[in-house]
Order: C-alpha cells, then structure tokens, then sequence
C-alpha cells in the first residue's frame, strides 16, 4: 500500500522517527524508508501528492496550517484539561470540515482516575466527536518508542514472555481501527505462541 | 525485535528546522522521480492550492458558474483519489475561551442572529447589563437624596451602537 507520511510540524519529529535520525534525511527532508513508505517534511505547507493510497500528515496546532489540510479523518490524542480546552480552540473549524473528528484518550490513568472520568464526561457533552472506546495507557513502551524510532509493538520488550504488553497492544488496535475507519480492510490476526 | 538498544541522543539538532516553508527542491525531485507529486514546482510560501482556471477541453462547461469563481459545495477529488481542501474562504472561529455547554449554544445562536462575532456579543451583553446596573444605582440614589434636574453623572454610559461591527 503506497503511503506517504508528510510532516508540517516545523520540528519535524515524524521526519526523525521514520529515519531513525538519519542525517540524510535531514539534508534533503525527503527519506524512503521501505517501497511502500516514503516520508516527506514540508513546514507548514501541506504538498499536493498524487496516487498514493494513504497520506498520514502530522499537522501543527496552529488552525490556519491546519485548514489547509482536508483529511478524510482527524486524529486528536487528548489527556486532562488543557487538552480538552486546547482542542476547542479549532475545534468548531475541525468540525466543519465535515470529516471525522476522532478523539483519542491519551495517557490514561495519569493523575489518577478523576482526571480519566472528568474526560470522559466533557467529551460526552460535545457534539459531533468520535471518541475512541479504549484508552491509550501511560506506557513506557509507547514512551520509549521514541528513543528505538520505531513502533511501540516493535520494541524489544513490547512482547514480554511471548505477550504483547498493554501500551504495545492498545497503540497497535488504535492503528487497526483507524486504518478500518479509513476503509482498509482488518489485517489478519497473527496467533501468538506461548509457551 | 528491531533492535536491543536505542540510538544515542542526537544534540546536533534539526537542520530542516530552518528549512523555508514547503518542500525542498529536493525532496520535491524525488516525489517527482516516484510520480507521486505534480512536476510543477510550486511558490513555497503559498499554504492554499492555487485557483484553477476552468478550460473549455477538460469538461463540458454547464454555465457561467463554472469559471471557477462559483462556491464549492464539498471536498473536490483529485484524479487520485486524494481529497482537496475546498478553496472556498471561510472566516475562522477559533476563539480561546470555553464556556459551558448550555451557554455556549446561546452565544452562538446570538453571534449567527446579530451576524457578528462573539466578542461583539459578549461586550454588548456586559455593556447593557452595565447600563441597567448604573440607572438601578442612581435611581436608588435619588430617591434617597430627591433633588429635580439633575445631571447626568460622569460614570454615566454612552449609548452603544446597536449595529453590529465586525472584527
């Protein structure tokens, strides 16, 4: 499937993890990391691509970088109040673009339960949201995704005695989902061998 | 399993940080080379898709509206596939204040009502509710100390505009 990740964001984090900090990527802002998935950084101005199956954009919150993107679907990881409020800020822009707005809970369990359930009540309250039924958990294998430049199930210890653990298996069935949202068809389950 | 030990922190920073907005000519040739972008170069600072003038060749022309200057009903597709934000300007909403849900609805049914913003309605509401307020203050004044043609007092507000101003 011909996919393209292209990074708005001035910092260009999604430029740096798919290299894996490679230096040429820094240079020409362009990496091809396998056949199908080529990487591309472009501050601030969304690039017309053509005949690609999909395109996975890490957008800057700034609204006016964002509207100039018109996804199929918007991905928004929230945790605790300020991301909550801060999403409001462009969300009434989001909404009306029309296309799915899917809020994903992030980091659950941190600062405690309240902060989980005080979430859930104001996502509740807001009209025209998705929100996705799981909760991403407070991971160190999501956290430490970062430092291997890879994906969280990819780590070495994401499959602890031969069992995914929680963060590895939540972020990849929140990859799956928003992949079936998007209209892909549900890769088949691999069976895991236990011992 | 990728790899058993992460890669040293990189403290060289990133040179793309300081990359002009858009696409390098590079990474530009090299989507070009895969066919995966149009080989037009484009101006780097602009954020929207240029206007495209309608041409009598590509499609039959239905009526005036069609000369590209007609509203754009929903996301248009490129042959690809791919959808493109829709050229139609649109004002922003966006606003950095919250209020609770019931209240929220109220303001924007009187933003839309008056055809203005809701900043304009919030200073409207305040300055009226500060009018009654002031003529409740004095009137409880004279009728403590009556005294007949007295001036207005200093503090006394200004009638506001009742046409909305946009901004």
């Amino acid at each position: 499937m011909p996919t393209i990740g292209a990074g708005l964001d001035r910092q260009g984090d999604l430029l740096k993890w798919m290299s894996q900090g490679d230096a040429v990527a820094k240079e020409d802002a362009f990496f091809e990391r396998s056949e199908f998935l080529s990487i591309v950084y472009s501050p601030m101005v969304m690039p017309e691509l053509r005949g690609v199956d999909l395109v996975v954009i890490d957008c800057p919150v700034e609204v006016e970088i964002a509207l100039t993107v018109n996804p199929s679907m918007w991905i928004i990881p929230v945790h605790g109040r300020l991301g909550f409020e801060n999403m409001h800020n462009v969300l009434s822009d989001i909404l009306a673009t029309k296309s799915t707005v899917l809020v994903i809970k992030n980091n659950g369990g941190r600062g405690g339960v309240m902060v989980d359930r005080n979430l859930d009540a104001a996502l509740k309250a807001v009209k025209g949201l998705t929100v996705y039924a799981d909760t991403l958990p407070e991971s160190d294998t999501i956290c430490r995704s970062a430092d291997f430049a890879d994906a969280a199930w990819n780590l070495p210890y994401a499959n602890r005695k031969m069992v995914t653990t929680k963060g590895a298996s939540a972020i990849k069935n929140m990859c799956t989902h928003v992949l079936t949202q998007c209209g892909f068809r549900k890769p088949p389950a691999v069976p895991q061998k236990r011992k | 399993m990728s790899k058993t030990k992460p890669a040293p922190y990189d403290a060289n920073g990133f040179e793309g940080a300081h990359q002009a907005r858009g696409l390098s000519e590079k990474a530009r040739e090299r989507l070009a080379s895969k066919g995966l972008i149009a080989k037009t170069p484009q101006k780097a600072e602009r954020t929207t898709a240029p206007r495209r003038k309608a041409s009598s060749g590509d499609r039959p022309v239905k009526g005036s509206s069609e000369a590209g200057t007609g509203p754009v009903k929903g996301p248009s597709e490129t042959a690809a596939g791919l959808p493109r934000r829709s050229r139609k300007a649109r004002s922003l909403r966006a606003r950095h204040f919250r209020l609770p849900i019931e209240i929220d609805d109220k303001l924007q049914d009187l933003t839309e009502t008056y055809d203005s913003t809701m900043v304009w309605v919030i200073c409207k509401l305040i300055h009226e509710d500060w009018v009654r307020t002031r003529r409740a203050m004095r009137r409880s004044t004279s009728e403590d100390q009556p005294s007949e043609g007295q001036p207005a007092a200093p503090g006394d507000p200004p009638d506001l505009s009742s046409t909305p101003t946009k901004g």
